[in-house]
């Protein structure tokens, strides 16, 4: 009896010392925040990985280090025989993509991202406009974390202004949906700075198109619940009004005319004007539901002229296809992928305009 | 007086009279006093007793001046001004009471009758402001070691002949008298019966303080949690006898024992009653939060700093990373080594005297804290949050709970590294099973399933005291109402179980 509790207790001390699981301490390991792909050459890619090195007297630095391999665990693993700790990948803040790896498709590079159970699915995703490697390397961030950097440069984006949300979540939701496919934001270099410039609309998960910041306004709007944003519209006799929605919400309608889908985009929208500039010089009311219908006349144009470059494209971020499947049953994706570029789509866009401002 | 020692004349004496054997054995001892009232030998009185234990102004006052002329005994019970005299043959009980503080007077040496009165002394420090549950509103009498004096101070409070006491003396050697007190008609006799059972069953020889049978008498005494209040604050213990519960209380102790009771009463602080019903609810569940950060914030970071570095959040990663950059340990050694540390320091100030004990919490808290951040053995980030911990695990009301607290969090600390957050969450159930198990009395301990309306009226929250209308159910209480006005309905509470 006496012999089998000290050997429990012998035991009790041992097991303290040592886990039943691999442990990672936090100050002794190297956390990937951000990762980026380029195209090196033909068959070979170069992945950059950049982490964090906290110090004590909390003047932490920055880490690039970038490898050349043909898959990014491989990369990974190349560059652990230069880092101090081991790296992991379970506080990845963002992945970038050079926009030439884009153009070939990164569905082998987002595949590791999801397998890994330690990264989170609110991972941000951007191509980049040039190269990803060019982007972490900035000596401006060098101090400051540039994955965070990015991170929330497009989260404060999405949640305030234009850019639709996206994540690595909504990437694969797009990517694996019937019907529909992803769209990421673009950023670049730009003069020391990193910006958004634009959307990447993806065909499968190559790079196609992009769509410019005007049309971000009209884009969020048609994908996103409830988005918020600012606008301006330069209507007939060149007046100048400045909306930012409140609410917004918009519902698709299929109809299926002689076996052929058609779509109805009904989109409305509750805003707040922000600036009115009449062209007349003259003192007068804000004529709210001549502008209103101004309005609806400009969304309505921008947003046909947007799915017919869709449909150009062949791309389709609005994911008509998928509502299509969901009204008919003997959906067939070679047959929808045919008719897409000639499919009608009819926009009706009802503004509303409930605040006017404090002095009116 | 003419006072004459009889342990000169003992020794010739004992050759040709026998004592009583009373006397023989008492005289073992050099405080007993057995003397003669007068000069000659026939004549009365032989008075024996304890030096130690009598008050000698009563003796002197109100017993020796009737011991002057020859009568009975019976007629001398009559006379002599004080409340309790037995006549007695009975040589088990004279030893007894002499051994309580009584005298004995007898006609002749050799008498086994005598008559024994109560001359005790009775000094016992004054009736105080309770030390350890101490409160800024409400009574500030606490209990002292006195039995009758607490019995009094509970009288007091609840002056109706609904208050039952019964005594019992437990322990062989002390002999210490225990009474228990509940409210006739209300509390469940079942209760009653086994608090009364199980403490007459106790076969221990010596019982020091009232905590003494509150562990004897527990369901399960290998559990960590107390089962049973012990409480020095009256009102406490008032309000626990008007709900049905049962009081334990022995001689000597200033503790009373409150039985059964539940784990959320442990939250309750009588003070509670003392503000509007909105701010005592926000600080019982303060208390019960702390309970949680106390137990669980040491194991949280020793899991998430080991294993899981993905749950930091992005702006935090750096002040943890940060403090912990240069640690020569592990996380787990960490947080170990400073929570031992803290409970020394703790420790350490409650078996010091006053004056040292505060500069020690000077030391401890301030120098050594610091000293350790400073020289790299922990970081930071773990004292504030050992800190907070160490805090928040004193705000129970109740010193025993705020242990068993102070304890708990120690294995969970061994899970966490051994298992990271499956661990923390492993002692979680493990604690809520065996919360589920426990039993105060037979009573549910939890007192969380099955779901009664009497918890929230006042146990998990304290409703206005327009709306505490129902005794406790768990109690079986024989009252079901608290007030009987409003031709609410009468009866016992258990009506639903039978």
């Amino acid at each position: 009896m006496m012999n089998r509790s000290a050997f429990c207790l012998f035991l009790i001390l041992l097991l303290s010392g040592c886990s039943f699981l691999p442990t990672n301490i936090v100050n002794e390991i190297d956390m990937a925040q951000g990762v980026g792909y380029d195209l090196s050459d033909k068959t070979n890619i170069k992945g950059t990985i950049v982490f964090p090195i906290f110090k004590k007297d909390k003047t932490s630095t920055t880490e690039v280090r970038a490898a050349i391999g043909k898959s990014s665990k491989e990369i990974r693993s190349i560059l652990n025989n230069e880092t101090r700790y081991p790296l992991v990948s379970g506080q990845l803040r963002v992945a970038l993509y050079g926009k030439n790896l884009a153009k070939k498709g990164i569905n082998d590079f987002v595949d590791t991202l999801h397998r890994d159970p330690s990264i989170g699915s609110i991972v941000q995703m951007a191509i980049v406009d040039g190269n990803a490697n060019e982007l972490y390397k900035m000596k401006k961030y060098k101090n400051d974390n540039v994955s965070v950097h990015i991170q929330e440069l497009l989260e404060q984006n999405m949640k305030m202004g234009l850019l639709p949300e996206t994540n690595l979540q909504s990437f694969l939701f797009q990517f694996f949906q019937i019907g529909q496919d992803p769209y990421l934001p673009l950023i670049k270099k730009e003069a020391e700075n990193i910006r958004i410039t634009g959307l990447a609309i993806f065909k499968d998960d190559r790079y196609v198109t992009s769509i410019p910041m005007k049309d971000f306004f009209i884009f969020k709007a048609l994908v996103d619940k409830n988005s918020l944003g600012l606008r301006q519209f330069i209507l007939a006799n060149r007046d100048k009004v400045v909306l930012e929605t409140i609410n917004s919400n918009a519902k698709y309608k299929v109809n299926i005319v002689h076996g052929r889908p058609e779509f109805t985009i009904n989109l409305k929208l509750k805003t707040k004007l922000q600036e009115f500039a009449a062209s007349e010089k003259e003192r007068q009311a804000f004529d709210k539901k001549k502008y209103q219908k101004q309005v609806e006349q400009v969304l309505e144009k921008s947003a046909l002229s947007m799915v017919s470059q869709f449909q150009k494209h062949r791309v389709d971020p609005l994911g008509l296809g998928a509502k299509y499947k969901e009204h008919f049953r003997g959906f067939n994706e070679k047959q929808w992928n045919e008719d897409y570029p000639n499919v009608k789509v009819h926009v009706n866009a009802d503004v509303e305009i409930v605040q006017t401002g404090s002095i009116d | 007086m003419n006072l004459k020692n009889s342990d000169k004349g003992k020794g010739e004496g004992s050759n040709r009279r026998t004592d009583p054997i009373w006397l023989e054995r008492l005289s073992q001892s050099n405080d007993f006093v057995h003397e003669h009232t007068s000069f000659r030998e026939d004549e009365p009185f032989w008075i024996s007793y304890y030096r130690t234990l009598i008050s000698s102004d009563i003796l002197h006052k109100d017993v020796l001046p009737y011991l002057q002329e020859q009568i009975p005994l019976a007629e001398l019970k009559s006379r002599i001004p004080v409340q309790e005299i037995i006549l007695s043959k009975d040589t088990n009980e004279i030893i007894q009471n002499i051994l309580n503080g009584h005298m004995a007077i007898q006609k002749h040496q050799s008498d086994v009758e005598c008559l024994l009165i109560n001359i005790a002394n009775s000094k016992f420090r004054d009736v105080g402001v309770p030390n350890m549950e101490s409160s800024a509103l409400g009574p500030q009498v606490g209990f002292i070691e006195e039995l009758d004096t607490n019995i009094n101070l509970v009288r007091k409070r609840l002056p109706v002949p609904e208050l039952h006491v019964k005594e019992m003396k437990v322990g062989e050697l002390s002999k210490t008298k225990v009474a228990v007190l509940y409210m006739d008609g209300i509390a469940d006799p079942e209760n009653i019966n086994t608090v009364i059972q199980r403490i007459e069953d106790i076969q221990y020889d010596h019982i020091q303080d009232s905590s003494y049978i509150a562990s004897m008498i527990e369901d399960n005494s290998n559990s960590l949690f107390p089962q049973s209040i012990s409480t020095e604050r009256v009102d406490r213990v008032a309000a626990g006898l008007t709900e049905g519960k049962i009081i334990i209380v022995a001689d000597g102790s200033p503790n009373l024992v409150i039985l059964p009771v539940t784990l959320m009463e442990s939250f309750i602080a009588m003070e509670d009653y003392s503000y509007s019903w909105i701010i005592s609810n926000f600080f019982r569940l303060l208390r019960l939060a702390a309970m949680f950060i106390s137990t669980m914030i040491s194991p949280l970071y020793v899991a998430i700093m080991t294993y899981h570095y993905e749950l930091i959040p992005a702006r935090l990663l750096e002040t943890l990373v940060g403090s912990r950059a240069a640690v020569p340990f592990p996380p787990f050694l960490e947080a170990l080594f400073l929570e031992l540390m803290i409970e020394m320091v703790k420790e350490a100030g409650i078996r010091l005297p006053l004056k040292i004990g505060q500069s020690l919490g000077v030391v401890g808290g301030i120098v050594i804290g610091q000293a350790v951040v400073e020289a790299g053995l922990t970081s930071n980030v773990l004292l504030i949050l050992v800190g907070l911990g160490s805090l928040a695990s004193y705000t129970s009301p109740v010193y025993k709970f705020s242990n068993t607290i102070r304890f708990i969090k120690f294995p969970v600390i061994f899970l966490a590294q051994w298992f990271g957050l499956l661990g923390v969450f492993l002692a979680f159930q493990l604690t809520l099973i065996h919360l589920l198990r426990l039993t105060s009395l037979g009573r549910p301990y939890l007192s969380q399933y099955p779901i009664r309306n009497t918890s929230f009226q006042d146990l998990w929250l304290r409703l206005p005291f327009s709306m505490q209308k129902e005794n406790p159910t768990t109690l079986r209480p024989q009252k079901k109402w608290k007030s009987t006005g409003k031709g609410k309905k009468m009866g016992p509470a258990n009506d639903f179980y039978e």
